[in-house]
């Protein structure tokens, strides 16, 4: 089995300002990738360089084949969502369809005309007289319906209100999502997908600073809150991270044997929302007291 | 060649504007050859409206004199009036067309950057070189040819609204009724005249184009002021104009080689309305004329250079 997405030394630089460094990653068949990172880490300079919008260094196949070179053939595999609100605001609903389907081998018209048939838009319409949350339903209408091997999402749910967000991933999953089908997606809000997401990247500063299937973070990470008197005994094992939460001290530890801790209090599997916060702020980095992340 | 079917009828969905103005300006002129009138001199010189019949304020000898002299006019000298008056008409829609492309040619490449829906446009299975072919293919082919069909029916219906308004009046005498042979000659003409007229300003087109694909906003400005900051500099160092006349030889060069080719673009007067075989002799001395061809590959440069703007460039 070839992979999907295949990177070694992935670089990128504006000027002088590196923005993704010696990036490797491999991303097999069948996964939902999440690629997370604060603002500015790189994370849609990796998804540019792999949908071939920009330049780059380093080796990288999409489907075996070269973005850089190989574009207009890889797009008929590869569907992205790059943004929400991209549709030209100028179009009519059944232009939009009636233009995927002339130009798109794998796209099922059915399939769309059926999911917007689900959904509060009108054909007749034009884009700029939906709503945000419609014009997304649109954009995803469009995409469910091409039988793409790869599907891109950079932030495909941003301003929109939580009813929207939920419906996109389900459908997502429930309409699109099989086995011999990939999606990557990058978000800020990680809460919401990390339990459709198959494997989780960290992206800091350019460079992949985690790389797992979300099976094994539990085997690797563990958080734990120390019962009292516990704390500095805890601390003696090395927690990468720890933070105050209603007085109460919790702390992240990584590749620790769980009967270490459980010794020592509450033991439990860290949210991938706990794990980013603690990896993009090490210890003694932390803001004090406990942040708004509190899980 | 599927692709770039809708590649085109999507510029035609966006830029309505292409079909609608010659639309529009076709059925002003029609309505004003229907209902409108003109009044030259003191209102009684000539005078033209639905209820006054021209020359009405002539004395019966006159209109007598007038309507003789027009009926053993030569038949060659009515053509060409016929010709140049219907002429006029596909004259005015070429610069209303003139304008529309002007201004779609500058927002070409540069709307979809402004709305961002550029990331759609690529999300889809449609190579750069067909996008950007699409739209000089709808500028260049899609739109003349259109406009050319809408004064070819123009000419048709105006011919009807003034042979009916005008039947028993002078006016109705000086111009014919309607003659098919000199229309379709005038329509053939229109045709060789825009292939010819494609292939020498399709530098321009290109130029406008890699302004579109390369200027973030302004495209207007980013267009023209360049070339009279250029023309004004080497006036003002070298008191020169080449410049200029390499520019202006652009603009209306080919006019200019089609009348050195055969004289009058309507023929003479006393040699008669010009022939098809003159308007093919002239229009081929622009196709063999080597500043054409030299446009031609100034335009595929510009062109390819377009494309690959469109291709690499990475909007940060």
């Amino acid at each position: 089995m070839t992979a999907i997405i295949e990177a070694r030394g992935l670089t990128k630089s504006y000027g002088k300002t590196p923005v993704v460094r010696s990036v490797d990653l491999t991303v097999e068949a069948g996964r939902i990738v999440g690629l997370i990172g604060p603002n500015g880490a790189g994370k849609t300079t990796v998804i540019k360089a792999i949908l071939g919008l920009t330049s780059f260094d380093g080796e990288l196949k999409v489907l075996g084949r070269d973005p850089r070179t190989e574009r207009d053939a890889l797009m008929e595999e590869v569907c992205f969502i790059a943004d929400v609100a991209v549709l030209p605001r100028w179009i009519k609903v059944s232009q939009a369809v009636d233009f995927v389907a002339g130009v798109h081998p794998r796209f099922d018209r059915k399939r769309a005309e059926e999911f917007l048939a689900k959904t509060d838009i009108k054909m007749t319409s034009k884009v700029r007289q939906l709503s945000k949350g419609m014009v997304t339903q649109l954009h995803l209408a469009l995409i469910l319906a091409i039988d793409a091997k790869l599907l891109v999402l950079d932030e495909p749910t941003l301003g929109l209100d939580l009813l929207f967000r939920r419906s996109f991933y389900d459908n997502l999953l429930n309409d699109y999502f099989n086995k011999e089908r990939t999606i990557l997606v990058t978000t800020h809000q990680v809460e919401e997908i990390e339990n459709i997401l198959t494997d989780v990247l960290f992206i800091e500063h350019g460079k992949i600073v985690l790389n797992s299937p979300m099976e094994t973070l539990g085997e690797r990470f563990a958080q734990l809150i120390p019962a009292a008197g516990n704390v500095e005994r805890a601390r003696a094992l090395k927690p990468f991270w720890e933070r105050e939460i209603f007085g109460r001290v919790a702390m992240l530890f990584d590749g620790r044997d769980p009967v270490d801790l459980v010794a020592l209090g509450e033991v439990r599997a860290p949210s991938v929302a706990d794990l980013f916060v603690a990896m993009m702020q090490p210890v003694g980095t932390a803001p004090s007291p406990a942040s708004k992340e509190a899980a | 060649m599927n692709n770039m079917i809708w590649l085109i009828r999507r510029e035609v969905w966006e830029n309505r504007s292409l079909w609608i103005a010659p639309l529009v300006v076709a059925g002003v002129i029609l309505i004003i050859s229907a209902f409108g009138g003109i009044h030259v001199g003191n209102g009684n010189d000539v005078s033209l409206g639905w209820d006054s019949d021209v020359g009405a304020h002539m004395s019966a000898q006159d209109r007598e004199n007038i309507r003789n002299a027009m009926a053993t006019a030569p038949l060659s000298k009515k053509q060409i009036i016929y010709a140049i008056t219907l002429s006029t008409f596909t004259a005015i829609l070429t610069f209303t067309m003139i304008i529309v492309l002007f201004f779609y040619l500058l927002d070409s490449l540069l709307a979809e950057r402004k709305d961002r829906s550029i990331l759609f446009w690529k999300s889809l299975p449609v190579s750069d070189t067909a996008v950007v072919l699409s739209k000089l293919f709808t500028a260049a082919v899609v739109t003349p040819v259109f406009v050319l069909l809408v004064s070819s029916v123009l000419q048709v219906l105006f011919a009807g609204v003034w042979s009916i308004r005008f039947s028993d009046s002078i006016l109705g005498d000086a111009l014919m009724a309607w003659d098919g042979a000199t229309w379709l000659k005038i329509q053939a003409s229109f045709l060789l005249l825009l292939v010819s007229a494609i292939l020498w300003y399709l530098p321009i087109l290109s130029y406008l184009m890699v302004v579109s694909v390369w200027a973030r906003r302004n495209a207007f400005l980013w267009a023209v002021l360049p070339p009279v900051a250029i023309l004004a500099i080497e006036g003002l160092l070298h008191q020169s104009n080449h410049v200029g006349r390499f520019l202006g030889r652009r603009f209306i060069g080919m006019f200019q080689i089609l009348e050195a080719s055969a004289g009058r673009m309507f023929g003479d007067e006393n040699e008669g309305f010009v022939t098809l075989g003159q308007v093919v002799k002239s229009v081929s001395a622009v196709f063999t004329h080597y500043e054409t061809w030299a446009g031609v590959l100034a335009a595929a440069a510009m062109i390819f250079v377009a494309i690959r703007i469109r291709r690499y460039r990475d909007d940060n």
